[in-house]
């Protein structure tokens, strides 16, 4: 193994540490208030509050306002927390880069700055004659990192670049429009145009569309704010692969679909782990000095090695802890047998539920329009015979029986699907498999045959597996995969158990995990963030899942939902296990805060339950690499890195696949009684093996992963008449959403 | 005295070889620990021949009492571990480890609490087979709830294997007796599913517990008998354990012949059976008349008193005469009947011989009384 190195550089600040940079004094959230408003705010000063405390400092240049300038204390700059060093660096580094000619697209705090760099533009490579202000460019991202803790105390500091891809549409929405991109909840950021008449430019986020005329006057709303007007003429999209799609096929003809590969590949070879390091290092030197306060300069270091350790004792900075060890799967209820490779342990030991009451005679339906007849006797034959190394879904899981008829319908439209699905959920099949094609996903809102067909068979409380022409037309070697991991996912979807997450010596667990999505709500015409939660429940040594919930949004009531949904949880355990949990673990999508202590504080009450609540980010801005003299690779999966005792990223993506080298960051609350990290450590790694949609490692625990997948196929089959509601009853105990 | 039956040497070596290929399908070192204590347990009980095998499993009991000790839960799979291994220290004839009963007895409550779920001790013959056989190990009563799950169960279709099972297992407990009949039947149901290891299964239930004897047809047993000696190699550990301990047990039992040689074998015993039984009779009649003769004159007087005569010299010699006869009589015909026992049908020589004797022994008898 060779040495690892975190995107974080090091912050040498070159001043004397008695320098007075700023002021300190306890947290006054009306002055909060009336400084984030302050229009010198980010040119002449900035602050920062953090617990009971609020740092002031002023900027190279500038000065503090007139309000503050007495208030409190002197900070010098040897004293200031580390979390405000981190942040000065951010920004330094932001005005750096503007002075490079790079645009700010996004600041918020908190969240890495996003810097916009039109340069190298890779969508050429993928699509010919390119219409101006149309690419995919490279893109910057920087954020301030406390080496050690949390930062409220001095120290050490780095700063994380990372690299990104950025596409581009710089068209006016009403092209857009004409052009079929749907611009409904589309996040907008100020473009403005010559000869634009606004008095005042704002500049980086717009907020998201939410309708007017986009050759006119547009209706915005940023965040839980007022809708606001604003000329469409000075606004552009932050624009995604599939928009650009849509719009270069409406211009060139092409197809939607081989628009978005080639673009895809063009940028997973820009995410090329070695290629991307060698882009750090030069970003390195052309970063050149910061200025972080008002005559306190910087530069950085080289990117951070990370130093390998057995444990965390008097650690100064990111520490390589040991991999976290592969955790076993069980394939046995009662009598483990075990394996760490879901698909050889399979085959090994049969289904962890064989033997068991489960659904043993499975009876399946294959539906699919007269136009896909030849691919669906492909499958059915692949599902009752098997393909290669595939058995077959009998053989494969040990079943008494297995049944496929095939069933087809004349016309490939929403109307036709539904109606043959409608039929086929009469026929008391355990499953429907239904064909479709990919070029569904780019139907227009409400009439993807997909989902329409989907929401009929979830409303019917009947599993569904749907499964492209694409996928049945790959080559025998790629489809035998392919089919194996149909077969895991329908398997699962009608109730039965394939393998668990094996946990010998956790004692009695219940862990929940709430994943996000953010959807539209056009009957609010707002953004909504709705989460989901699936629940697991250590049994017998082994986490079963044990049932989704009603998604709800993260408007209404959250605190109070998160109450009910983890009394309930509790009490069902107690019913169901005979005693209470000595254990929650809780997984969020979020940053954890308040409402979520306030609600696992309510929950819990006065029992004698500890509780862990773990942020789950998959969007941390840091990534990794191992270096081996001169060759650059991604780490392997399980390596761990410890930021802080409670702070750890995990390595869960496959090293030979593009952003493998981005972990998950896992960070515990501090007011989490449980605060065993190395066991929530392995336990999330673990469950990355349980995903059930093929046999390969998820990137993210599955919990949170069922979570956001409920979340977001509940919001796609509203609109096809799907009550949310149902997620929880009828479906609740089986992973439908898989 | 028969001849008593001697393996022949086809059938040693088809039962050995079943052994042997059971012995290759054993659950290996990282098989369940249930599953090896299962084995081991077999394996004690099969007897000298598989006396190896005892000693490549008895690790597994050792491995149980570390397993218990360092990471007790009362949870179904240390409940199923501490039966079977107290069941498995018990075959071997050795102490099982002191708090072994009271910790199987603290799971069994804390698993009584549990609201009936999928996954649970109720649901799974194998696991509650293991309990239940503990629990007779350690001379503990299964609990009511418990067979009332193995009733559920038992009406559920399941593998032979793991329902032979438990008719093993609830035939050790007297409250468990009212199922093992429907046990035994959910085992010997015929289910050509996967169950391919059904033969085996059946066949160590039938050589293993007498009281499942009566509600087996021989039939039954002896097609399950000699499926499993046809039968391809066992899946599974559990079953390859269970045709290791019936094998070897049959070995040394079994014969393997021709359908002529054991016809033949049948006729020599039948046929010393029937000479036998010519010949009792013989001398139990004999023996009769032979009595007769040593009382003539008190039988005399009694015959010659129901008639009222005065002279009893007429009976003397008519009774001499009759029990004479008879005895000649009853002595050729015990001979005959063992010729006929062996296929020899009297000549009609012998015949006019047995009847002049008879007359000649009467006379005679009947002139010196």
């Amino acid at each position: 193994m060779g040495d690892l190195y975190l995107n974080a550089l090091p912050l040498l600040v070159a001043s004397d540490p008695t320098t007075v940079v700023g002021r300190s004094w306890a947290r006054d959230n009306g002055l909060d208030e009336r400084l984030r408003s302050s229009p010198a705010r980010g040119i002449g000063f900035d602050f920062r509050s953090q617990n009971r405390d609020t740092f002031a400092w002023a900027l190279p240049g500038g000065t503090l306002p007139a309000e503050v300038v007495g208030r409190g204390t002197e900070v010098a700059l040897k004293s200031m927390p580390a979390f405000v060093l981190a942040s000065a660096a951010r920004d330094g580094a932001v005005r750096r880069l503007q002075a490079e000619g790079l645009e700010l697209r996004s600041d918020r705090i908190g969240q890495p700055a996003q810097m916009s760099r039109r340069k190298n533009n890779l969508a050429a490579k993928a699509v010919k004659s390119l219409p101006d202000g149309v690419g995919a460019y490279t893109a910057l991202s920087v954020q301030g990192l406390p080496l050690v803790g949390d930062g409220s105390a001095p120290g050490d500091v780095a700063l994380i670049v990372d690299q990104s891809v950025e596409h581009i549409l710089d068209v006016l929405l009403g092209e857009l429009a004409r052009a079929g991109v749907d611009l409904v909840n589309v996040r907008m950021h100020w473009q403005h145009r010559s000869g634009c008449s606004c008095t005042s430019p704002e500049a980086g986020d717009a907020g998201r569309y939410l309708g007017g005329d986009p050759a006119g006057v547009v209706q915005l709303r940023d965040g839980g704010g007022d809708p606001r007007s604003a000329p469409a003429a000075c606004l552009a999209v932050q624009a995604n692969r599939w928009m650009m799609a849509r719009y270069l096929a409406s211009l060139n003809g092409r197809g939607e679909r081989d628009i978005a590969e080639a673009l895809k590949q063009a940028a997973d070879q820009f995410g090329d782990t070695p290629k991307r390091w060698q882009n750090l290092e030069k970003t390195v030197a052309w970063l050149g000095e910061l200025a972080l306060f008002d005559g306190v300069t910087a530069t950085l270091a080289a990117p951070l090695l990370v130093p390998s350790k057995s444990n965390l004792a008097g650690q100064r900075g990111p520490v390589a802890l040991p991999s976290v060890p592969e955790g076993n799967l069980n394939f046995h209820y009662g009598a483990p047998e075990l394996h760490d490779n879901a698909a050889i342990g399979l085959g090994r030991h049969g289904p962890y539920d064989e033997g068991q009451s489960r659904t043993d005679v499975l009876r399946a339906v294959i539906v699919a329009p007269e136009a896909f007849a030849g691919e669906a006797r492909k499958l059915q034959n692949i599902l009752t015979r098997g393909l290669a190394r595939f058995q077959g879904v009998k053989e494969r899981y040990h079943l008494r029986d297995f049944e496929a008829p095939l069933q087809l319908f004349p016309d490939a439209t929403r109307a036709g699907y539904e109606n043959a699905v409608l039929t086929a959920s009469k026929t008391g099949a355990d499953i429907v498999f239904f064909v479709t094609k990919r070029e569904f996903r780019y139907a227009p809102r409400g009439q993807n045959p997909y989902l329409a067909a989907k929401a009929v068979l979830a409303s019917a409380d009947i599993a569904s597996q749907a499964v492209t022409i694409e996928t049945l037309a790959q080559p025998d070697s790629m489809l035998q995969w392919s089919s194996d991991s149909v077969a895991l996912a329908a398997y699962t979807k009608v109730g039965n158990i394939p393998y668990v997450l094996h946990d010998p010596t956790g004692g009695r667990e219940l862990v929940l995990g709430v994943g996000r999505a953010d959807v539209y709500d056009p009957t609010k015409r707002g953004r909504r963030q709705r989460f989901g939660t699936s629940v697991a429940v250590r049994q017998d040594g082994d986490f079963l899942f044990a049932g989704s919930t009603t998604p709800v949004s993260t408007d209404e009531d959250y605190e109070t939902h998160m109450a009910r949904l983890l009394d309930e949880n509790i009490a069902r355990y107690a019913a169901d296990q005979g005693a209470e949990p000595e254990r929650l673990v809780i997984y969020l999508f979020k940053k954890t805060g308040r409402r979520e202590l306030y609600a696992i504080k309510k929950a819990i009450g006065n029992r004698d339950i500890q509780f862990a609540l773990l942020h789950v980010n998959r969007h941390s801005p840091l990534w990794l690499v191992e270096r081996n003299g001169g060759r650059i690779v991604a780490p392997q999966r399980g390596t761990t890195v410890a930021l802080s005792i409670s702070d750890r990223l995990l390595i869960t993506g496959d090293p030979r696949k593009p952003a493998a080298a981005h972990p998950l960051r896992l960070t515990l609350d501090n007011k989490s009684t449980y605060t065993q990290m190395d066991r929530l450590v392995k336990q999330a790694y673990g469950f990355t093996k349980t995903s059930y949609r093929g046999f390969l490692q998820s990137n993210e625990p599955s919990p949170i992963l069922f979570g956001r997948l409920l979340a977001q196929k509940v919001e796609q089959l509203v609109p096809y008449g799907f009550n949310p509601a149902s997620a929880a009853g009828p479906l609740g105990d089986k992973p439908w959403f898989l | 005295m028969s001849r008593a039956l001697h393996p022949s040497p086809e059938a040693e070596a088809a039962v050995l070889a079943v052994v042997q290929r059971a012995q290759e399908r054993l659950p290996d070192r990282d098989a369940p620990l249930l599953e090896r204590l299962f084995a081991l347990e077999c394996a004690a009980r099969g007897g000298r021949a598989v006396a190896p095998a005892v000693e490549r499993y008895r690790d597994a009991l050792r491995e149980a009492e570390w397993w218990l000790d360092e990471t007790w839960e009362p949870d179904v799979p240390h409940a199923a571990v501490v039966g079977q291994a107290l069941s498995a220290a018990k075959a071997l004839d050795r102490t099982p480890t002191s708090n072994w009963p009271a910790l199987l007895e603290q799971a069994l409550k804390a698993l009584e609490r549990r609201s009936p779920t999928r996954f649970g001790i109720g649901g799974d013959p194998a696991l509650l087979a293991a309990v239940l056989r503990g629990l007779d190990a350690a001379d503990l009563n299964a609990p009511e709830w418990l067979l009332a799950d193995a009733a559920a169960v038992l009406e559920e279709r399941r593998s032979a294997e793991a329902t032979a099972e438990l008719a093993d297992a609830l035939a050790r407990h007297p409250s468990g007796q009212t199922l093992v009949s429907s046990a035994v039947s959910a085992a010997f149901r015929g289910d050509d599913w996967t169950d391919v290891d059904a033969p085996y299964a059946r066949w160590w239930l039938a050589s293993r517990r007498k009281e499942v004897d009566h509600h087996l047809s021989t039939r039954a047993v002896d097609d399950a008998r000699l499926q499993a000696l046809v039968a391809a190699d066992p899946l599974d550990g559990k079953a390859a354990a269970m045709v290791l301990e019936a094998a070897s047990q049959a070995a040394g039992q079994l014969v393997i012949a021709s359908t002529d040689t054991l016809s033949a074998e049948r006729s020599r015993e039948e046929r010393r059976t029937r000479a036998a039984l010519a010949g009792y009779r013989g001398a139990f009649l004999s023996a009769l008349f032979v009595v007769g003769l040593f009382v003539l004159n008190d039988l005399a007087h009694a015959l010659a008193s129901v008639v009222s005569a005065s002279n009893e010299q007429p009976f003397r010699q008519a009774l001499a005469g009759a029990l004479a006869a008879a005895l000649a009589f009853t002595f050729a015909e015990s001979i005959a009947g063992a010729a006929r026992a062996y296929g020899r049908e009297q000549p009609r020589w012998a015949k006019g011989v047995e009847v002049v004797g008879t007359v000649v022994a009467g006379a005679i008898a009947a002139a010196v009384a």
